[in-house]
């Protein structure tokens, strides 16, 4: 008997050591905690993606995926946003890829409106659900974020779209500062995310460039550029109130909006090489291959309406790139690059982590691999950009987060684990 | 103006990393497994023919040898730096398996006649079809048998040479997830499947100082095993199907020669040592090349560069006669061909220490029973393929056991 158990238990020894024991290393949190987090952000924070905010993309937001990560060194965390209720969107019906005959005949695959749209609840108050970590609003601006009255006023612009902010903002009548302070103080966050910046000019370029470049008073209309200095000084107090209670965080800069896809993927002639001919302000002129078209013209009247021929191109789907830096691509790649010194030197001055986002982006072009996964910044087959050409797929958003994972562990010396930017979903085709 | 969107470059096909590095099984005897793999030297029985067909002028009569071996090996993958990802690859048992049968003629003692049919090369690796390595590879299996018929000649008393026919052939699967999702998310998948062929030459020199020294050299050709109509098998979106279509294909994997050198020594009447080393060529492996019959934008043919290095492993065993019984012992050293930046999970090879021991038991005059365990020691290890940008850190373990026969005419 004896005997026998001496050979079972050897024979376990053996066996055992036949099985691999590794486990990987836990991550940590060095200088920084993570156990109250707050997001503060516009469509891009919010998971905004294929031109619409849905559930199962909120449900996987840039801020979700952060503090999935910071959850593994801070256990007791959590993290609530004020989801929408449906899968297909708010305030649009999302994009989806399907086969679509065009006015020539021609069948392709294109993004195209989903046919679902769920809309029950979209425009109910949540806000008995409070305290929300992720308060980030699609289309928010620096140059708004002081106005009063901010949901009055979004939905005199767009009326019939209840805006996603009327969910979830404490009072009516908030301006976005009052919101975040309110969020802030209910929420006493030891870490945020910061990513404002990007309507600030995007707005001007989604007009065609017909807003202001230089709009008077700091107070920009809604198709204008937010004045460079009102910019830097709002971001440095904004950020200032963040910090206030001594809670670490990081900045993310603005993107390069011209290499996005939204810009990038009509082309400015036709196949035979013909160049379109557009309205550049008074004037008609033929394009160049440095004007833009935007992704969300009437690609119809492109094709088979003569826009581009015997009609020039309304203004208004076009940049222009006439007079270099006072042109209408030159003011946006000017507002960009100021802006984004206005943010690292708000970094610098408070000590937060800064994430250029920017200069990873231009990085992609050339494709970045990720786990046997090339993803490129090209319309749908690149996978990084959603079916907006603007916002990001959730795998794009992941390839994000681990940029700003990779910030933080920099400046805080902690050792955040990488996000695995393949278990999120990409572009579905039909 | 068309605005057709263009799929392009989906496919990077990182695959076919599995002919990297070691999976050269050096499994083909059991008292040579017991004591480290060498047998270039010492003429122990049939297996010779494979370790060094110069030696059959050597054996001591006509013998059948048969042989099995199981290996079940265990592999994992963590992340790193730090994170909370642990995959497991599904455990699967392998059966590498030899028979011989030859020796010296009686008619005639200085020629020598044998057939081997044994597995040199071999690898298989089964993961989750999810898991986070799926694009590089969800699962791999390489099968090979050699059929070598072969004859010897003693030159001498003392030296012997021996050559054969290597016939070679086998099977390839090979499964890995596209980045492809249809509209319910779920993934394409291409899976290649063929069968293979190839041919090369065994050769060897055996010499016989004495009863107690004898010493050998010999030479395993390079085979390049040949795909010709592979089947290449592609599930993808409805809409992408035309990009994706089901083809046959070409392709061949270059198994590498083996040079090896041999001594064994009787210091005392029952101990044998012996000393082996090889130099596997692997090298010659520069590129591996998949051609499909049907292209397509999306669907090109493959070719990767390899970047594999030659290595030498040492080999170094102990024999000890107690009469019916016989122990052995063993140990190796055995590289890994594989450079940094191209460990590939399809087969996460590192340098490993391999210690081994047996047993071997003589019943009746003609019929031995021998036994044999190989212990691999692959320490866990961090490895990148860069390629595909993928890396981590990986372990593998392995208990080797095997048991054969032989039996004396």
């Amino acid at each position: 008997m004896k005997k026998h158990s001496l050979i079972i238990a050897s024979l376990a020894v053996t066996l055992a050591a036949c099985k691999p024991n590794i486990s990987p290393k836990a991550p940590t949190s060095g200088s920084a905690d993570f156990s109250r987090f707050m997001v503060v952000g516009d469509s891009y924070a919010a998971g905004f993606s294929d031109g619409s905010l849905y559930k199962s993309a909120q449900e996987h937001s840039l801020a979700v995926m952060l503090a999935d990560q910071f959850k593994l060194v801070a256990p007791n965390s959590t993290f609530k946003q004020p989801l929408v209720p449906g899968e297909s969107g708010l305030p649009h019906p999302k994009n989806v890829l399907a086969m679509v005959t065009d006015c020539l005949g021609i069948t392709s695959l294109m993004p195209a409106p989903d046919t679902k749209w769920d809309t029950t609840g979209n425009h109910d108050n949540i806000t008995a659900q409070e305290p929300f970590n992720n308060m980030a609003t699609p289309g928010m601006r620096i140059g708004d974020f002081y106005t009063t009255d901010y949901i009055t006023i979004l939905n005199a612009l767009k009326p019939g779209e209840l805006p996603y902010a009327a969910r979830f903002y404490h009072d009516y009548h908030y301006s976005p500062l009052q919101q975040m302070l309110y969020t802030r103080d209910n929420i006493k966050p030891t870490f945020f995310v910061f990513w404002l910046g990007f309507y600030d000019v995007f707005l001007y370029a989604q007009s065609g460039g017909t807003g202001s470049p230089n709009p008077p008073g700091g107070a920009p209309a809604l198709t204008d550029i937010t004045p460079a200095d009102t910019f830097a000084a709002r971001y440095d107090a904004i950020v200032g109130n963040m910090v206030a209670n001594g809670a670490k965080g990081v900045l993310i800069n603005i993107p390069d909006i011209l290499d996005m896809p939204y810009f990038t993927t009509v082309p400015v002639k036709d196949d035979q090489g013909n160049y379109f001919l557009m309205n550049d302000k008074t004037s008609v002129r033929k394009m160049t291959d440095d004007d833009m078209l935007l992704l969300e013209m009437p690609i119809d009247s492109l094709k088979c309406y003569g826009y581009g021929t015997s009609t020039p191109i309304p203004d208004r789907w076009s940049l222009s790139s006439t007079g270099g830096a006072q042109s209408e691509i030159g003011y946006i790649r000017s507002a960009i690059t100021q802006y984004n010194i206005a943010i690292a030197k708000t970094a610098a001055k408070y000590g937060l982590a800064l994430v250029d986002i920017n200069s990873y982006l231009k990085t992609m072009e050339t494709g970045v691999i990720f786990n046997g996964v090339t993803y490129t910044p090209q319309f749908v087959q690149g996978g990084t950009f959603s079916l907006d050409g603007l916002h990001f797929t959730q795998r794009g958003y992941a390839l994000i987060a681990n940029q700003v994972i990779n910030s933080i562990n920099k400046q805080y010396s902690s050792t955040l684990s990488q996000v695995d930017v393949n278990k999120y979903p990409g572009i579905y085709f039909p | 103006m068309k605005k057709n969107l263009i799929l392009t470059a989906f496919l990077s096909f990182h695959i076919l990393t599995c002919f990297a590095g070691g999976f050269q099984l050096n499994l083909q005897g059991l008292r040579q497994l017991a004591m480290g793999g060498g047998g270039t030297g010492w003429t122990w029985d049939a297996s010779t023919i494979f370790y060094n067909p110069g030696g059959i002028g050597h054996m001591d009569g006509m013998q059948a040898y048969a042989g099995i071996i199981f290996l079940n090996p265990h592999t994992r993958y963590v992340q790193t730096p730090t994170g909370d990802y642990t995959a497991d690859a599904a455990s699967h048992l392998y059966t590498p398996f030899n028979l011989y049968v030859g020796g010296p003629l009686k008619a005639n003692k200085k020629i020598g006649l044998g057939l081997a049919v044994y597995t040199p090369f071999g690898s298989g690796i089964k993961w989750d079809d999810n898991w986070a390595g799926r694009y590089i590879i969800q699962e791999i299996q390489l099968q090979s048998i050699f059929v070598q018929p072969t004859a010897s000649y003693a030159i001498t008393d003392h030296l012997s040479l021996g050559a054969g026919f290597v016939y070679g052939f086998g099977s390839l699967l090979l499964r890995q997830a596209l980045p492809v999702a249809d509209a319910s998310g779920n993934e394409g998948q291409a899976k290649l499947k063929g069968g293979a062929q190839g041919f090369g030459f065994n050769m060897g020199l055996h010499y016989r100082f004495s009863d107690r020294l004898q010493a050998g050299v010999a030479f395993r050709s390079q085979v390049n095993m040949k795909v010709n109509n592979g089947k290449a098998t592609f599930t993808v979106p409805s809409s992408l199907a035309d990009q994706f279509p089901n083809t046959s294909f070409k392709g061949s994997v270059k198994l590498p020669s083996v040079l090896s050198v041999g001594v064994g020594y009787k210091p005392t009447k029952a101990l044998t040592l012996q000393f082996d080393l090889n130099l596997v060529n692997w090298n010659s492996y520069d590129s591996l090349r998949f051609d499909f019959a049907q292209n397509t934008a999306n669907l090109k043919d493959v070719s990767q560069p390899r970047l594999y290095k030659s290595v030498i492993a040492f080999r170094l065993g102990g024999h000890y006669d107690f009469g019916k019984f016989a122990v052995m012992l063993g140990g190796a050293y055995d590289p890994t061909p594989a450079h940094n930046g191209y460990i590939s999970p399809d087969l996460p090879d590192a340098n490993r220490i391999v210690l081994n021991g047996g047993l071997s038991y003589t019943p009746i005059k003609k019929l031995t029973i021998i036994a044999a365990l190989e212990y691999q020691l692959i320490s866990a290890h961090d490895g990148s393929y860069d390629p595909a940008n993928f890396s981590g850190r990986y372990q593998a373990k392995a208990a080797i056991p095997g048991i054969g026969v032989t039996y004396n005419f």
